[in-house]
C-alpha cells in the first residue's frame, strides 16, 4: 500500500493559481471554498519588502488532529494515508476545522464569499442533499469519501483527488503527469501546474522521485511542532520561504 | 411566617413564567432566517467556525455544571440552606443544560445525526465524545434525583451516592468542556493543561451568581418569604462564597491577561493586545469584575437589590469572558495569506443573538415551569413545609 505525499517546489511556483482553478473545477467547490489555494504574503516595508506565495492544499497529515477530534469518525484516514470525510457521518460540529492547524477545511453552509451566490445561480433541486448544481459535476460522487457536490451542513476538504489516485496501478512510485499511462490518476492540481512545481508519489517507496526531492533539497513541512506530520513537503531553496502570520493592519 | 410563605408562593413563579415565555417566543421567531437560509444566517464562517451560538452553549453548560457542583457539595456536606434548595437548583441545572444543548443543536449542521453517529462510532480520542458521556449521565442522574424528590419526605442528603454521581458527572462534563479547547496546540490562546482548571475557576462564580439570582427571583425578591436556612444562605453565606470565588477568578483572569500580553508566541499576544483595545474588555473589567468585587467586599449584609446587581454583573461579565475566550482563540487566521490581512473580524448576526436568547429563555422556562410540572406546586412551598414540619 503506498503512502501518498506531495512535494511543492516554491522556487518553481509562479503563483498563477492554475492549481486552485483546476481543483475547483474538478471538485465543484464554490468561491471561498478553496480546497487548494495559493496564498500571497507581503513581508517587510519598502524598499526592502518581499512578496511571497505559498500553495496550500490539505496537508494529509500522518497524525491528523482533525481525525482525533471528530466525535463521529466522519473524518478518517485511509490505508494509503489520505484523510477523507464521510459526509453521511459528518454532523457539522466544525471541531475538525478548529483542530486543523492549516485552515484547509470548509463548512458548506455559510455566507457566500461573492454575490450573486453561485449556489442560487445554479440551484439544486435535490434540497439539502446537494447544495448546488453546477453545469459540470464530478461523476465520481462518493459521500463516504467526501467526493462530489457537497450536501448542506457538512465540512469539506481536499481529498488529494482520491477518486483518481485510488485507481492508480499498484506498485507505482510516482504519479508523473508527463507519463501518458499515469496522467489520468494524477491529482488535478499536480496535472495542471504549468511550471511543474508539484510532484506526487509514494513516500514509503525509497526510490520514488518525491523521496529523492525531499532528501536532496531538504523538504520541510509546515507547523511540524503541532505533531500532525504533514505529507505535503515544501522545497524552499534559496528563493522561497514559508511565511508566518503578522497582523498587517497594525504595522501599516 | 406561615401565611407569608403561602401567600408569596404563587406570584413570583407566574411572573417568571410570563417573562420567560415572552423571551422564548421572541427568540423562536428570530430564528426564522436560520430555518429559511440555514448556516448563511450566521456571520461565522470557515475562517472563524465557532461564533456566538458556541459561546452561548459553553456559557449555559458551565452555568449548569457549576450550579450542580455547588449544590451537590452543599448536599454532601449537609449545608442546610443548599439542602433546602436542592430541588430548585437541580431544576436550574437541568434548564441550563437543556438550553445549552438546544443552542448547540441550532449551531450543528446535522443535530439529529449526532444522536446516533456519536455513540455508534465511539471516537474515544475526541473530548466531544466524553463530554457527551458525562453530560448524558449528568442529566439522567439529575432526572432520577428530581423524580425521587417528588416525595417531599425524601431528602437528597440521605442519598449521598446519587449526589456524588451528579457531582462527579458535572465535574467530568466541565473538565472535558475545558479539554475541548485546552488540547488545541494550534490555537495558542486556548492551548494548555490549565485550561480545564480555568473553566472550573470561571464557572464557580457563575454558578453561585445564578443560584443567588434565581432563588431571589423565585421568592419574589423577598427575604422574609424564605425559610431561615435559605435566608442565611442567600443573605450571608452565598455572598461570602461568591467573594472567594470571584477573588480566585480575578487572580486567574489577571494571570491570563498578563501572560497573554507578555508572551512573544506567534498568534498569542496579538489577540490579547486586540482584546485590551476593545471597549468590551473594559466593560467586562469594570462591570463584570470590579463592581461585583467591590460590592461583595464592602457591603457586609447585602440587601436584595445589592445581591441582584452583584449577581447580574457577574453573569454579564462571565458571558463576555466566554465570548472573548471562544472568539479570541480563533482570531488569528490560519494560512489565509492576504485573504485575511489582519485578525479575523467577527460580529454576531441578529440570528446568532436569537440563538442566545432562545437558549437562555428555554433554560428559564424549564426552571419556571419545571417545579410545577414535576411537583404540582412551587418548590419553595415544599421547602417551607419541610421547614415548618421540622420547626414544629
Amino acid at each position: 500500500m503506498p503512502k501518498w505525499g506531495m512535494v511543492i517546489d516554491l522556487e518553481k511556483c509562479t503563483g498563477c493559481q492554475a492549481c486552485t482553478t483546476a481543483c475547483s473545477m474538478e471538485n465543484n467547490t464554490v468561491p471561498g471554498e478553496s480546497w487548494q489555494d495559493v496564498l500571497f504574503y507581503q513581508d517587510g516595508e519598502y524598499p526592502s519588502s518581499s512578496f511571497n506565495w505559498l500553495p496550500r492544499p490539505c496537508m494529509q497529515c500522518e497524525n491528523p488532529s482533525c481525525v482525533h477530534v471528530c466525535p463521529t469518525k466522519a473524518t478518517y484516514i485511509t490505508d494509503d494515508g489520505v484523510v477523507l470525510i464521510d459526509w453521511d457521518k459528518c454532523i457539522g460540529c466544525k471541531y475538525c476545522m478548529i483542530a486543523c492547524p492549516y485552515g484547509v477545511r470548509f463548512y458548506t453552509d455559510e455566507k457566500p464569499l461573492l454575490e450573486p451566490d453561485v449556489k442560487n445561480v445554479f440551484a439544486s433541486d435535490r434540497g439539502e442533499a446537494q447544495s448546488w448544481a453546477p453545469p459540470f459535476q464530478n461523476p465520481n460522487e462518493d459521500w463516504s469519501k467526501g467526493i462530489g457536490i457537497q450536501p448542506d451542513g457538512v465540512v469539506s476538504k481536499c481529498t488529494f483527488c482520491y477518486h483518481k489516485i485510488s485507481k492508480a496501478p499498484e506498485g507505482v512510485s510516482d504519479l508523473d503527469p508527463r507519463d501518458p499511462e499515469l496522467v489520468e490518476y494524477v491529482p488535478a492540481c499536480v496535472r495542471t501546474c504549468a511550471p511543474e512545481a508539484r510532484y506526487f508519489g509514494d513516500l514509503d517507496n525509497p526510490d520514488s522521485h518525491v523521496n529523492k526531492l525531499i532528501g536532496d533539497k531538504r523538504g520541510v513541512r509546515l507547523k511540524d511542532e503541532t505533531g500532525n506530520k504533514p505529507k505535503v513537503y515544501y522545497l524552499t531553496g534559496e528563493g522561497g520561504s514559508i511565511p508566518a502570520f503578522t497582523d498587517r493592519t497594525k504595522s501599516s | 411566617m406561615t401565611s407569608t410563605n403561602q401567600n408569596t408562593m404563587v406570584q413570583p413563579g407566574k411572573g417568571l413564567q410570563i417573562v420567560a415565555i415572552i423571551l422564548l417566543v421572541i427568540g423562536i421567531i428570530g430564528l426564522y432566517p436560520l430555518m429559511s437560509e440555514g448556516g448563511r444566517a450566521f456571520n461565522q464562517g470557515s475562517a472563524l467556525p465557532w461564533g456566538l451560538p458556541v459561546v452561548t452553549y459553553a456559557f449555559l453548560a458551565l452555568g449548569s455544571f457549576a450550579v450542580a457542583i455547588v449544590n451537590m457539595l452543599g448536599v454532601l456536606t449537609k449545608q442546610p440552606g443548599l439542602c433546602r434548595l436542592v430541588r430548585r437548583n437541580l431544576m436550574l441545572s437541568l434548564g441550563l443544560s437543556i438550553g445549552a444543548v438546544v443552542a448547540l443543536a441550532l449551531e450543528l449542521g446535522h443535530p439529529l445525526r449526532s444522536i446516533w453517529a456519536i455513540p455508534l462510532n465511539m471516537q474515544i480520542r475526541s473530548p466531544l465524545l466524553w463530554m457527551g458521556v458525562f453530560w448524558s449521565l449528568y442529566i439522567i442522574s439529575m432526572l432520577v434525583a428530581l423524580v425521587w424528590l417528588r416525595n417531599s419526605d425524601n431528602r437528597l442528603e440521605n442519598r449521598q451516592g446519587l449526589a456524588l454521581l451528579i457531582l462527579v458527572t458535572a465535574l467530568g462534563g466541565l473538565f472535558t468542556q475545558g479539554l475541548v479547547y485546552g488540547m488545541m496546540a494550534m490555537r495558542p490562546v486556548w492551548f494548555g493543561s490549565a485550561t480545564p482548571l480555568y473553566f472550573l475557576i470561571a464557572a464557580l462564580p457563575l454558578g453561585l451568581a445564578l443560584m443567588s439570582l434565581f432563588t431571589q427571583i423565585s421568592y419574589g425578591f423577598r427575604r422574609d418569604a424564605m425559610s431561615p436556612d435559605v435566608q442565611a444562605l442567600i443573605g450571608d453565606l452565598l455572598p461570602k462564597y461568591l467573594l472567594v470565588a470571584m477573588a480566585v477568578y480575578t487572580l486567574t483572569w489577571i494571570a491570563r491577561i498578563t501572560t497573554g500580553l507578555w508572551t512573544v508566541q506567534d498568534g498569542h499576544h496579538v489577540v490579547f493586545e486586540h482584546m485590551l483595545g476593545s471597549g468590551l474588555f473594559w466593560f467586562e473589567a469594570i462591570v463584570g469584575i470590579v463592581l461585583p468585587l467591590a460590592l461583595l467586599l464592602f457591603v457586609r449584609k447585602p440587601s436584595v437589590g445589592i445581591s441582584i446587581v452583584t449577581g447580574v454583573a457577574i453573569i454579564i461579565g462571565l458571558f463576555i469572558a466566554r465570548y472573548e475566550f471562544v472568539i479570541g482563540g480563533q482570531l488569528v487566521p490560519l494560512f489565509k495569506g492576504s485573504w485575511e490581512w489582519g485578525l479575523i473580524e467577527y460580529a454576531p448576526s441578529m440570528t446568532e443573538w436569537m440563538v442566545t436568547l432562545t437558549g437562555a429563555a428555554l433554560a428559564i422556562v424549564i426552571y419556571a415551569f419545571g417545579e410545577r410540572l414535576l411537583y404540582g406546586k412551587p418548590i419553595h412551598y415544599q421547602a417551607n413545609q419541610q421547614a415548618q414540619k421540622e420547626a414544629s
